[in-house]
């Protein structure tokens, strides 16, 4: 406010009801106008495809768990809220017989995201986890494992990797050549 | 001491020290892949490429190849050195697999460590990776040739230090490619080695396939208690399970390696059947109950019968804190014990062997690879101490040479002399030798109860002169040597050997050689045991006695007599006699069912303790976790349960010396807390030889070695070396003799589920001379009859053996507890071929 | 010993064929240096090649003409270093067949101008390998890009082997 003390009282009172008619004015034009504020939870606003909430385990495009339990997720993790088991499918994969993911702990950081080489773990925008049961917040595989590939729908961790699974021999993933047949000196 | 500075840093160093380890001496660790210290230096990978800008080599030069010089001065950081360790990082990532998050080496692998370290992230390369297939090796390692970075470690430990040939190079140029010519399980029993010196993940860890990462276990130091030689070991846990053993630098033990059944003889830990509650007459009860039903049984048996009506057995695979518990037990108690020794033969050796084992005649393992001549006395290295294989095997490298004296096929992978000779005749070849060794100087000079025993050696028998060539050749080996180790076993020998042994090594000693004596002894802590046995009479001396109704009751601590006793009927059938038993163990062992009550105890890995080697070097393990039920086994391979507990599941058992001490006294209030300390002071007070045990947090790595020589009093150990006999050979009668195998045979590794894997079928040994009289061939089918029973085995012939020997393997998988005893003599008509099919 | 290049080829090997000009030479087989036709007089004794920085190697003298390629040569030398290393030491095993994949993508059309750095720092470094093998090994690279460097530039602007027509 003007407080400048050359000027006369009569003008200060004038400049302050002036003040008060814009700041009414304005309110009252807002009556008028479509309300800015959505209303939770009766309008669900769609929010970014990155943003950081709910944690998913996606497939590869063939429909194979990406998750290869290799426990990066887990080691970044900064309040240890992933827990894993790894071991060897038939096939050759690696994977994980159980994954857990405490929601309660979990801070969203999306560290875990950033970690994974294989594209599995993704956070997604669902944000709405709030239970009663804290037990609840504590997340098996089944819940974490969803049916599609996510933010990343083609890659697929096998056929770069050189080891052999049901994906590929040795020599026929990307970019690579035939192995080398160790009983021929012929080049 | 040659003085040089590196990135300018001043540091005095040993001569003949590399510039690498200089550097690592004042804490700048050069990247290295092919160098290591027990493999020495090739100069293969070029990773450790340093500038040197003063003294007699300039330029970029590979640090691991240039011993460190006065006047040199070296830059590991200067920019063309920088420059071109990037390029090589580069170089050996141009075809590797993009695999690391499916690798188990990933998160404690060299070359990733090094390509993050020297900034290497992008692969500037757009040719296509080479590929290359994998080998099957067997059930404990895991090949994945892609990701080879050709530092040719694996073949150098593999051919060149361990000796063995299976494994090797192959290709030339960029196919260059490590492994078997065939596919096939590695032949040697250190391959696990391959495991641990491979710098990426081209050998990993089977058993531990795919279970976790380094970064989540935890890693503890251990031991192992698999042989009597103690090797270093650290042990990897997590969620309540033993996952992985490796080996653990050990300057004076096993250096840089262990072997196969060290490594992966732990999985008895956490075996699905492992006992983990009380139980009485099969039942589980609570320990407190389980306890006091013991205590009272025990001192009621006593009361009525005298103390002496109870017997306790001790074992040679305890620590040295429940053997001592046990020991103050029975003295508190006056009961019978602790036992430790099945018969009197085995008390003989191994009690000769503890008190002969002066000082100065003592040597570690790594000693050995000092030597320039290993005599070897009824020792089988790779069946008995894998090890000392190794050991024996460097100082062979060195151009020692090698001989041994025994009745066994003894394998090595390296050239050796070999008298094969019956065990009866060992002591008198022996003999000989020494008294073609001695020189006359040193014959005149000794003591007259020496010269007695000198002078009791028989002359010629038929038996040298059959073998006259060799020994001759031996003795002047021995003559021309100038550090000499004398390896003994305990197994085998009869009863004269070790101390036979010893005297040789004193009198080599006396004409001014350095002599090292180095006994095998039958278990991990049989050295304590010898220590702390005392007078106790032997297991089958106990049996006699409950026979005859004098013992009642029979405590077994951690010991399994149905794995050892070599009359099974007889033990099954006295066992029954008794009014109680009280087995205490952490093994799924036989006597649990027989057992009126028992104790679950711990591991070493979940109580720890201290164990004392053959050498009388004791060595400490750690706790390396609290116990419990493994939780892969208590949620069945599923998610962990989603409930909360208080307790851990299944961690009722206690050390076993807790078990005692809570029996030693009177009412069940015995605090959980200073136990060990009380039973650790209790040593000391009444054993001396125990009052250089520094405290724990203060314990040296390498151990401490406590050898008592002849100031440690063996009532049955007296002076007493006899003249050594010839049991009347007859062209009819063979010696059988039961030996021990590397895998197989020891009873903590044979529970583990993949060195199961490695057991060869069992089979008896039969010199191709006896074979033909015999008729019979390789692979046939025979029932050797004995007085107690009968045992079916094939046969496998060879002539890498003494004559007239049979050799029967104690293994899991054959009774030969039907034999009666561990060395019998059985005429040829007690042999028979059967058919395939045919019932024994 | 001291006869001239020149001599050589025009007297005891008959000249140049009809049509072809002296473009280089490897003096002393494939682990020599490309010898560029200013040394097309030089004496071929040890002395004047080493003052030169050449070396007379193995004596077995190879005669390039105008009209050959010199990468497509070098790539055939390379590509029979990276055969024969025997692959004890990273830099000759990988450093090699490294070489011959961007000789391979120059000659091709696929190079880029960063590759001429990476060539010339490699061969640099394949000087630390572990014997000699290496060192003569990278001779005709080095030579290359120290004598040849526009042939190979071309290359690479053209996308093309500028020798090949098709």
């Amino acid at each position: 406010m003007n407080t400048d003390k050359n000027e006369s009282p009569m003008t200060q009172i004038l400049a302050d009801l002036k003040a008060l008619a814009i700041g009414f004015a304005t309110t009252f034009k807002h009556l008028f106008q479509k309300p800015f504020t959505e209303e939770y939870p009766e309008y669900k606003r769609p929010l970014p495809a990155r943003s950081r909430a709910r944690i998913i385990l996606t497939r590869d495009p063939d429909g194979g768990e990406r998750c290869v339990a290799c426990y990066l997720c887990s080691a970044v993790c900064p309040v240890s809220c992933i827990s894993m088991q790894s071991a060897e499918q038939a096939d050759g994969r690696r994977y994980a017989p159980w994954f857990r993911i405490n929601f309660g702990r979990c801070i969203y950081c999306g560290l875990c995201e950033e970690a994974c080489p294989t594209a599995a773990i993704q956070l997604t925008p669902d944000f709405e986890m709030c239970k009663q049961d804290i037990l609840a917040l504590v997340y098996e595989k089944e819940d974490l494992l969803v049916d599609h590939g996510g933010k990343d729908k083609q890659y697929n961790f096998y056929q770069y990797a050189g080891v052999v699974t049901d994906v590929g021999e040795k020599g026929t993933h990307i970019k690579e050549e035939k192995p080398v047949n160790i009983r021929s000196n012929l080049p | 001491m040659p003085k040089l500075i590196i990135d300018n840093q001043e540091i005095d160093v040993q001569p003949g020290t590399k510039v690498i380890d200089a550097a690592e001496q004042l804490g700048i660790m050069i990247p290295r892949f092919c160098y290591h210290p027990a493999l020495g230096s090739v100069g293969a990978c070029r990773v450790c490429a340093v500038k040197f800008l003063q003294g007699p080599f300039k330029g970029v030069q590979m640090s691991c190849m240039i011993d460190a010089k006065d006047g040199m001065v070296v830059s590991t950081t200067d920019e063309e050195a920088v420059d071109f360790r990037k390029y090589v990082i580069e170089w050996l990532m141009l075809h590797h697999p993009h695999d690391c998050p499916v690798c188990d080496e990933g998160g404690h692998c060299l070359l990733q460590d090094m390509t993050v370290a020297g900034g290497h992230g992008l692969r500037r390369y757009q040719g296509k990776k080479r590929t290359h297939h994998d080998q099957h090796l067997g059930p404990l390692v895991q090949h994945e040739m892609n990701r080879c970075i050709q530092c040719y470690r694996c073949s150098r430990f593999y051919q060149k230090f361990s000796g063995y040939r299976d494994l090797g190079v192959l290709q030339i140029g960029e196919r260059v490619y490590f492994g078997r010519y065939q596919a096939g399980t590695l032949e040697s029993p250190f391959s696990g080695n391959l495991i641990d010196i491979c710098p990426t993940g081209v050998y990993t860890d089977k058993p531990s396939r795919f279970i976790g990462r380094r970064w989540d276990y935890e890693r503890t130091p251990s031991l192992c208690i698999n042989c009597s030689l103690g090797c270093h070991t650290v042990v990897s846990t997590r969620y309540r399970e033993i996952v992985r053993q490796e080996a653990r630098f050990s300057e004076a033990v096993n250096g840089h390696f262990i072997c196969d059944r060290g490594r992966y003889g732990f999985f008895y830990a956490s075996q699905e059947k492992r006992p983990r509650y009380a139980q009485i007459n099969g039942n589980e009860v609570s320990w407190e109950k389980s306890i006091q039903t013991a205590r009272d049984q025990l001192n009621r048996i006593s009361q009525e019968s005298g103390p002496g009506a109870v017997a306790s057995v001790g074992s040679v695979r305890s620590s040295l804190e429940t053997q001592a518990a046990l020991s103050r037990l029975c003295q508190k108690k006056g009961w019978q014990g602790p036992v430790y020794w099945i018969d009197h033969g085995q008390e003989m050796n191994v009690k000769t062997a503890a008190a002969e084992l002066a000082d100065e005649l003592a040597v570690s393992l790594r000693d050995v690879e000092q030597a320039d001549y290993i005599l070897a006395v009824g020792a089988d290295p790779v069946n008995e101490a894998p090890m000392l294989v190794l050991a024996l095997r460097q100082a062979q490298r060195m151009g020692a040479k090698v001989c041994f004296l025994d009745p066994r096929p003894i394998g090595l992978p390296f050239s050796f002399q070999h008298i094969s000779v019956a065990p009866q005749a060992m002591d008198l070849i022996l003999a000989h030798l020494l008294k073609e060794t001695i020189d006359q100087d040193t014959i005149k000079g000794l003591e007259p109860h020496e010269k007695k025993i000198f002078d009791a050696i028989p002359n010629n028998s038929h038996l040298v002169s059959s073998n006259q060539k060799l020994l001759n050749a031996v003795a002047n080996d021995i003559r021309l040597s100038q550090r000499l180790v004398i390896v003994c076993g305990t197994d085998v020998v009869s009863e004269t050997i070790p101390e036979r042994a010893a005297y040789f090594a004193r009198l080599l000693a006396k004409m001014g050689k350095q002599v090292g004596l180095f006994y095998l002894l039958p278990g991990a802590n049989a050295f304590g045991a010898a220590l702390l046995s005392d007078d106790a009479p032997t297991f089958g001396r106990i049996l006699d006695e409950i026979e005859a109704g004098l013992v009642r009751a029979l405590v077994l601590v951690e010991n399994d007599p149905y794995g050892y006793y070599p009359d099974r009927p007889r033990l099954e059938r006295v066992l029954q006699q008794l009014d109680l038993l009280l087995v205490m163990d952490y093994l799924d062992v036989r006597t649990i069912q027989d057992a009126d009550v028992f104790l679950p105890t711990l591991t070493l890995y979940e109580a720890g303790g201290f164990f004392v080697n053959q050498e009388g070097r004791i060595q400490k393990a750690s706790i390396a976790y609290q116990g419990g039920h493994p939780i892969s086994q208590f949620s069945n391979g599923n998610h962990p349960p989603r409930s909360f507990r208080n307790q851990i599941p299944g961690k009722e058992a206690q050390p076993a010396w807790q078990a005692l001490i809570e029996l030693a006294n009177e009412n069940s209030a015995t605090p959980k807390q200073g136990v060990r300390a009380d039973i650790l002071a209790w040593l000391v007070k009444t054993h001396p030889l125990f009052s250089k045990l520094p405290p724990d947090n203060a314990f040296p790595s390498d151990g401490i070695r406590i050898n008592p020589g002849k100031d440690i009093h063996f009532r049955s150990a007296a002076d007493r070396l006899v003249v050594p006999t010839l049991a009347s050979e007859s062209a009819d009668q063979m010696e059988l003799i039961t030996v021990d195998w590397t895998f197989g045979t020891e009873e903590l590794s044979t529970r583990s589920p993949h060195l199961r894997k490695m057991e060869s079928k069992p089979c008896v040994f039969m010199h191709s001379n006896d074979a033909a009289q015999l008729d019979i061939s390789e692979g046939d089918k025979v029932a050797v009859r004995s007085d107690t029973g009968i045992v079916s085995i094939h046969v496998t012939i060879t002539d890498n053996m003494a004559p007239g020997v049979l050799i029967i393997p104690r293994h899991q998988r054959l009774d030969w507890q039907h034999l009666g005893a561990s060395k019998i003599t059985v005429s040829k008509d007690q042999i028979r071929k059967i058919r395939e099919e045919e019932p024994c | 010993m001291g006869v001239r290049l020149s001599e050589i080829i025009e007297v005891h090997a008959g000249g140049m064929r009809d049509g072809a000009e002296f473009k280089a030479c490897l003096p002393g087989g494939a682990s020599t240096a490309f010898l560029p036709g200013e040394f097309y007089d030089i004496e071929m004794d040890f002395e004047t090649m080493r003052k030169a920085g050449h070396r007379l190697g193995t004596g077995a003298i190879m005669v390039f003409d105008q009209k050959t390629c010199l990468v497509a040569a070098t790539l055939n030398l390379t590509e029979f270093f990276a055969r024969e290393s025997c692959g004890w030491c990273t830099p000759c095993r990988e450093g090699f067949p490294y070489m011959r994949d961007l000789l391979w993508r120059i000659e091709h059309g696929q190079g880029q101008e960063e590759f001429i750095s990476i060539l010339s720092q490699m061969c640099r470094h394949l000087w630390n390998s572990y014997c000699a093998f290496a060192p003569g090994g990278v001779a005709p690279i080095e030579s290359l890009l120290a004598y040849f460097e526009d042939e190979v530039h071309a290359h690479i602007e053209k996308k093309k082997c500028p020798f090949n027509d098709k």
